[in-house]
């Protein structure tokens, strides 16, 4: 039996987050991080009510591809790309022809958004170049939204990266402010925030998430939704750490579903109008019937296919999931 | 420092250094003739083919080795390690696939 005052948190969102379109408080986010298994099921019910209101039943479909693997001077415990941990992922540079057929593939499966990503602290020349040569080769042959996702930037290079026609950049605060130090010792939680400020006064959309389940409070991850919804980023890709081994972070056990789903959820009502993506460590972390779950919970986006150094579920699996709950994927003019 | 995991021979023994690039002149893994198994699915734990002599996801030899979690794993890892020589291999992950470059072995893909 639910405590009353779980029923009065629901109806109280109820009305301030799917009639008005005002976020959840993280003070109410907490509590639904904190509500009992039973009444989760009313929680994503009410999570899918706000996402068809707000943003609609289209899914947002994104490949992602990793242009330059490993080697990373940053000392991100959930990683295997740093270069200073003992991960068995080597360095790799990827080709203009193998980026450009990546791209193809994922426009095959639908897709309207393509993420060139980099393991680096920040891009250096050589890597601008290559970005540029890569989205233009990629522009040239196939129609569809390019973000990028290469770290902390200079001014110049946002300027450049807006330039080229980069459509949204990615740069996540992966976790909450005081939890940060915790995850990440080689640079600062602020200086992500500072990219994602030049990022978006440069016009270019933002994309911010991060990964839950590193070790993090309940009250953490309430405080980390309040610092997405004060950032107001057009994307939030939700991760759910797949403890990668021979990381700080390899050891960790994996996050409960149900406490997963809580999270997808209450992060909707804490942003009601972004658009929230399931990304990577779902399949291990929510297998098939917990990705369903999410998908009528409040996600209203997806990456298909692989990920950066690890596998996902085939594309296809997920395109006949969509087609089965009728959730249309959203097609190109309605991201332009 | 970027080492190896375990056990496997350090990497590279012999072979290049750094950074490695991926899809341009690699030898096939037909080319290589070096008994390499498809696409990295090969149950370590169980009796391997001829030639599978190392763990493609922890680099241990398959014999007398516990590779229950390897076998878990590998449904959502490319190979890591070549089941030839235990090198770290050169790994891309595409949206749909996954090549693997051993620096002896030649390349596997998926």
């Amino acid at each position: 039996m639910a405590a009353p005052t779980d029923l009065d948190l629901l109806s109280e969102l109820r009305a301030q987050v799917l009639e008005q379109g005002e976020s959840a408080t993280p003070a109410q986010v907490l509590e639904l991080l904190q509500l009992p298994d039973e009444r989760l099921s009313e929680l994503l019910e009410l999570a899918h009510q706000v996402r068809m209101r707000w943003c609609g039943p289209e899914v947002e479909v994104e490949g992602i591809i990793s242009l330059k693997t490993g080697g990373c001077p940053e000392d991100c415990h959930f990683c295997s790309q740093s270069g200073l941990f003992a991960s068995p992922v080597r360095s790799a540079w990827l080709d203009i022809p193998m980026l450009v057929e990546a791209a193809k593939q994922t426009a095959k499966t639908g897709a309207t958004e393509f993420c060139i990503v980099a393991a680096v602290r920040g891009p250096d020349q050589r890597l601008m170049s290559q970005v540029a040569a890569g989205i233009q080769a990629i522009k040239d042959e196939i129609d569809i939204n390019i973000a990028c996702s290469l770290g902390m930037l200079t001014q110049e290079q946002v300027d450049e990266l807006a330039a080229m026609g980069v459509h949204r950049y990615n740069h996540n605060l992966e976790t909450a402010r005081s939890y940060f130090p915790e995850v990440v010792t080689t640079h600062t939680w602020e200086e992500r925030w500072d990219t994602l400020r030049m990022v978006r006064d440069a016009g270019m959309e933002v994309c911010c998430g991060g990964i839950l389940g590193m070790g993090e409070t309940v009250e953490q991850r309430a405080e980390f939704a309040g610092q997405l919804a004060e950032l107001e980023p057009d994307e939030v890709p939700m991760n759910f750490l797949n403890p990668r081994p021979g990381t700080p972070f390899g050891d960790l056990e994996l996050m409960p579903a149900a406490d997963a789903l809580r999270a997808v959820a209450a992060f909707r009502l804490a942003l009601p109008r972004t658009v929230l993506r399931f990304a990577g460590g779902r399949e291990l972390t929510l297998g098939d019937l917990g990705a369903r779950k999410g998908l009528l919970g409040g996600i209203n986006a997806v990456i298909v296919g692989n990920y950066l150094t690890t596998l996902g579920r085939p594309a296809e699996a997920d395109i006949d999931l969509l087609e089965e709950l009728s959730m249309p994927v959203k097609a190109l003019n309605q991201t332009l | 420092m970027n080492g190896p995991v375990s056990s496997p021979p350090s990497e590279p023994v012999n072979g290049p250094v750094g950074v490695g690039l991926v899809g341009v002149g690699l030898v096939g893994a037909a080319e290589a003739g070096a008994g390499l198994v498809g696409a990295g699915l090969v149950g370590a734990a169980e009796a391997g083919p001829v030639g599978v002599g190392f763990c493609d996801q922890c680099g241990k030899p398959v014999a007398g080795s516990d590779h229950e979690r390897c076998a878990a794993r590998r449904a959502l890892e490319p190979p890591r390690y070549c089941s030839d020589c235990a090198r770290r291999m050169v790994v891309q992950v595409t949206p749909t696939g996954w090549t693997a470059r051993c620096s002896r072995h030649g390349e596997r893909r998926s």
